[in-house]
């Protein structure tokens, strides 16, 4: 399994549907700074873990040292960088069988990192959550939606917030929040 | 208004009984009558309305605004600390209370300065709903022309209650909802109807306060940002070899790949002849796949389908069939098992969303006692069908570490595989087409990559890419159902697949498919139907007639739901909906389209109208 893994993400390259889509460089009104700085989470992990009937504190358990992201109740989003193809799913599968239901959802969901003393303002074009600290701290996921697509959203840092979208609609959504950008500058990396 | 040079004739203090009567004029105001007959010349009228405070930001939660009878207004109801009115918005109409509340509002953690002092004006209203002694039309709502009478006439006809007045009468409609004349309406309704203006009570409020532009409300979403652009893992692939793209609810299918001087019809044609021909190469990404998986999924499976899952050989894909509850089939897609708790299921394209939450609602409301879980796996996979008789070389080139045959891979097999030294991907024996086929998926990133690989790989066969128009042909050509079937009218004995229906488990659907109008043998039921010249055109939509009888709505037998033209057959064909249509096969009858003044016959016959006997299935 491993070693299959490095030949797929070594040999073959995974492409991200916003390759040849999110370029980089700085866009937007030309005022000093930008206001925000996005960048394409590619070649991650993503796993759906969902709890079996009344394992739910097992699954926390074990989820622990994954920082876990919510998605629902007793659903959590697994995400890791740098592990190869199929790593994570198999081991968090086997770590949790019986107790949990795993998804590998690696390929099927798109993650744009916005960061910036602007981020709140242009997320708040789109989505009616309440992205005020106290309400809405580090660490915390919400699912919501933007320009008509459904998307997860998670604060990582007081200024930088994660959003994870189906594959298909990558394209479409980097297109409007990137246009929401506009007006306070943005650099892509 | 002197200080600006307007002359006042009069002010009419209604609390000392001075009423306006009537207003005289045709295309402006000449002058009011009295209701004391009294006359007065002036070209305009202006009306106090008493001070209603502006409650709607407060009500747009649902809780509704309360009568005071000291202001004769509706005031903001509680909605708890958070949102609090103070002083005239409140409703308090001395300054001393409007001071004194705003101080004790505006301040924060319990320290509330002393207001400052002041003098009062004294205040008081007495309302004045109606005017009884007007002869002419008296208008309570400005904008819908409703009138003082109206409102006793809805209370007459039995739309008493306010929300129902509101709708016979249109009074508090438009774009001032209400805001200049829903209390005198309210009144005049409590008035007719016998009850206090409290009890009679105000209609919802909405959002917004100020009428909104469609233009603000539109924002960035016009022209092409109108909604998301949904594409397929393989959308480069298909666009590198000129694609031409549908819509298809949000996602970009490729539709067909023409050659130069190529119209739509002879791409599909020249795909299905060299898919059938030899090998071709179809883009599935888009049917939603739902990985199902806990202890219980196998019963979970059994009660969503009308056919049986729990049976099904881990490595084996199967055939189902869901119904609504009210015993129309819902949706069809195939369902493979990968391990003992585990399944992944496919649906239609346009249903993924729906039978996802039909699931939910399904496990959340009828069976929480069942340990399942479901998730949409969608997008993280590239499938593309690969069939016709050169299938199966063209895979065994990219497919690692297996032989491909009919012992590790029968007539649907569905099993986890490697692909390209290494792609981890699954592998399913199922043909939509008819033919010999599989469809691969893969993880999406690799998705175009691999497309092309196969491309390379069947290139000695001269692999053909094929859009949806030529898959929908050969589903025609094998009489198997889609859209135009499961149309939301049809049961499974009326696609022909009331075997599929369980008679051991208890599933959604089962009982009210037992219906009497639902099993009745004069239902229409799918039939396959071909015009008897062979040179002519049948179209979808077209309705069926016994020979002789004239066109009416009593005489109808049936529709055409999918037509195709065929190029095994050269020749168009179709799929009906046709009464006691099993029965019927071999009948002649005339297809009847009046909205396209077409009136020619055809041949009833069975659906599958090419390969009848499966051969090419397992060849």
């Amino acid at each position: 399994m491993v070693k299959a893994a490095k030949i797929a993400e070594t040999i073959i390259p995974r492409v991200s549907p916003l390759a040849d889509v999110a370029l980089q460089g700085r866009f937007g009104a030309d005022r000093g700074e930008p206001g925000v700085i996005f960048s394409v989470r590619h070649r991650l992990s993503i796993l759906t873990v969902i709890a079996r009937k009344g394992k739910s504190k097992m699954v926390d358990e074990g989820l622990s040292k994954y920082q876990p992201r919510w998605a629902g109740p007793d659903q959590f989003f697994v995400i890791a960088e740098g592990r190869g193809e199929g790593t994570l799913h198999a081991e968090v599968a086997g770590a949790l069988s019986g107790i949990a239901s795993v998804s590998d959802q690696s390929h099927g969901r798109v993650i744009v990192r916005i960061e910036g003393p602007k981020a709140r303002a242009i997320l708040a074009k789109g989505t009616p959550v309440d992205l005020y600290p106290d309400e809405f701290p580090v660490g915390k996921s919400a699912l919501t939606q933007m320009a008509h697509v459904v998307v997860h959203l998670t604060r990582v840092g007081d200024d930088a917030f994660e959003l994870s979208v189906f594959r298909g609609f990558a394209e479409s959504f980097w297109e409007w929040i990137t246009g929401q950008a506009e007006e306070f500058g943005y650099q892509v990396r | 208004m002197k200080t600006h040079g307007i002359h006042v004739a009069a002010v009419l203090d209604s609390r000392k009984g001075a009423r306006i009567a009537d207003v005289k004029g045709g295309k402006s105001v000449k002058g009011v009558e009295l209701a004391d007959h009294g006359h007065v010349a002036c070209d305009a009228v202006a009306m106090s309305g008493g001070w209603s405070p502006i409650v709607n930001l407060m009500c747009h939660r649902g809780a509704k605004p309360l009568w005071n009878e000291t202001i004769a207004a509706f005031v903001a109801p509680d909605v708890g600390e958070a949102f609090v009115a103070a002083g005239s918005a409140k409703g308090s109409m001395l300054l001393s209370e409007c001071l004194a509340e705003g101080a004790w509002a505006g301040t924060l953690k319990g320290k509330t300065p002393a207001p400052p002092k002041c003098r009062d004006e004294s205040f008081a209203i007495t309302p004045l709903w109606w005017v009884k002694e007007s002869r002419g039309k008296a208008f309570v709502d400005y904008q819908n022309d409703s009138t003082a009478k109206d409102l006793p006439l809805a209370a007459r006809e039995g739309y008493t209650d306010i929300e129902l007045a509101k709708r016979y009468t249109t009074t508090g409609m438009a774009t001032d909802q209400g805001k200049l004349g829903n209390v005198n309406a309210i009144a005049i309704l409590a008035e007719a109807t016998g009850k206090s203006i409290a009890e009679v009570g105000t209609t919802t409020f909405r959002p917004y306060y100020t009428p909104v532009s469609f233009g603000a409300l539109a924002g960035a979403f016009t022209g092409h940002h109108f909604q998301p652009v949904r594409k397929t893992p393989l959308n480069d692939w298909a666009d590198e070899l000129g694609a031409v793209f549908v819509e298809t609810g949000l996602w970009m299918r490729s539709s067909w790949f023409p050659h130069e001087g190529e119209d739509w019809l002879a791409a599909a044609s020249r795909e299905v002849l060299a898919t059938r021909g030899s090998v071709g190469i179809c883009d599935v990404s888009t049917l939603g796949k739902i990985d199902v998986q806990g202890k219980d999924v196998g019963a979970f499976l059994d009660r969503l389908y009308c056919n049986t899952f729990s049976t099904l050989a881990v490595g084996r894909a199967r055939y189902g069939l869901m119904l609504r509850e009210d015993g129309i089939v819902m949706d069809d897609g195939t369902t493979s098992r990968l391990a003992d708790d585990h399944y992944v299921m496919t649906t239609t394209t346009a249903n993924a969303a729906k039978i996802m939450s039909h699931m939910e609602f399904c496990h959340q409301a009828l069976w929480p006692e069942l340990d399942v879980q479901y998730v949409s796996v969608t997008e993280q996979w590239a499938q593309m069908a690969v069939a016709g008789p050169k299938a199966r070389p063209t895979l065994r080139k990219i497919v690692d570490g297996i032989e491909l045959n009919d012992e590790t891979f029968p007539y649907m097999a569905a099993k986890p595989v490697s692909v390209l030294g290494g792609i981890p991907a699954r592998l399913f024996r199922l043909s939509f087409s008819g033919e010999h086929a599989y469809e691969l998926a893969v993880p999406a990133d690799y998705g175009n990559m691999v497309a092309r690989a196969i491309m390379q790989a069947g290139a000695e066969f001269d692999i053909t890419p094929y859009g949806v128009e030529a898959l929908s042909i050969m589903r025609i050509e094998k009489g198997h159902v889609a859209g135009g079937e499961l149309n939301g009218t049809t049961t499974a004995a009326d696609l022909g697949m009331a075997k599929m229906m369980s008679t051991k488990k208890d599933y959604i659907g089962r009982m009210m498919a037992g219906r009497e109008g639902l099993t009745d043998k004069n239902r229409q039921c799918v039939v396959g139907i071909r015009p008897l010249d062979k040179t002519d055109k049948i179209r979808s939509g077209s309705h069926l007639l016994t020979m002789g009888d004239k066109p009416s709505m009593a005489n109808d037998q049936g529709y055409i739901t999918s037509v195709a033209w065929s190029p095994m057959l050269e020749m168009w064909i179709g799929l009906a909906l046709f009464a006691n249509g099993r029965e019927r096969i071999g009948e002649t009858v005339q297809v009847f389209d009046g909205l396209r003044g077409i009136q020619m016959m055809a041949e009833i016959c069975e659906p599958m109208h090419f390969d009848r006997d499966n051969a090419r299935l397992y060849g």
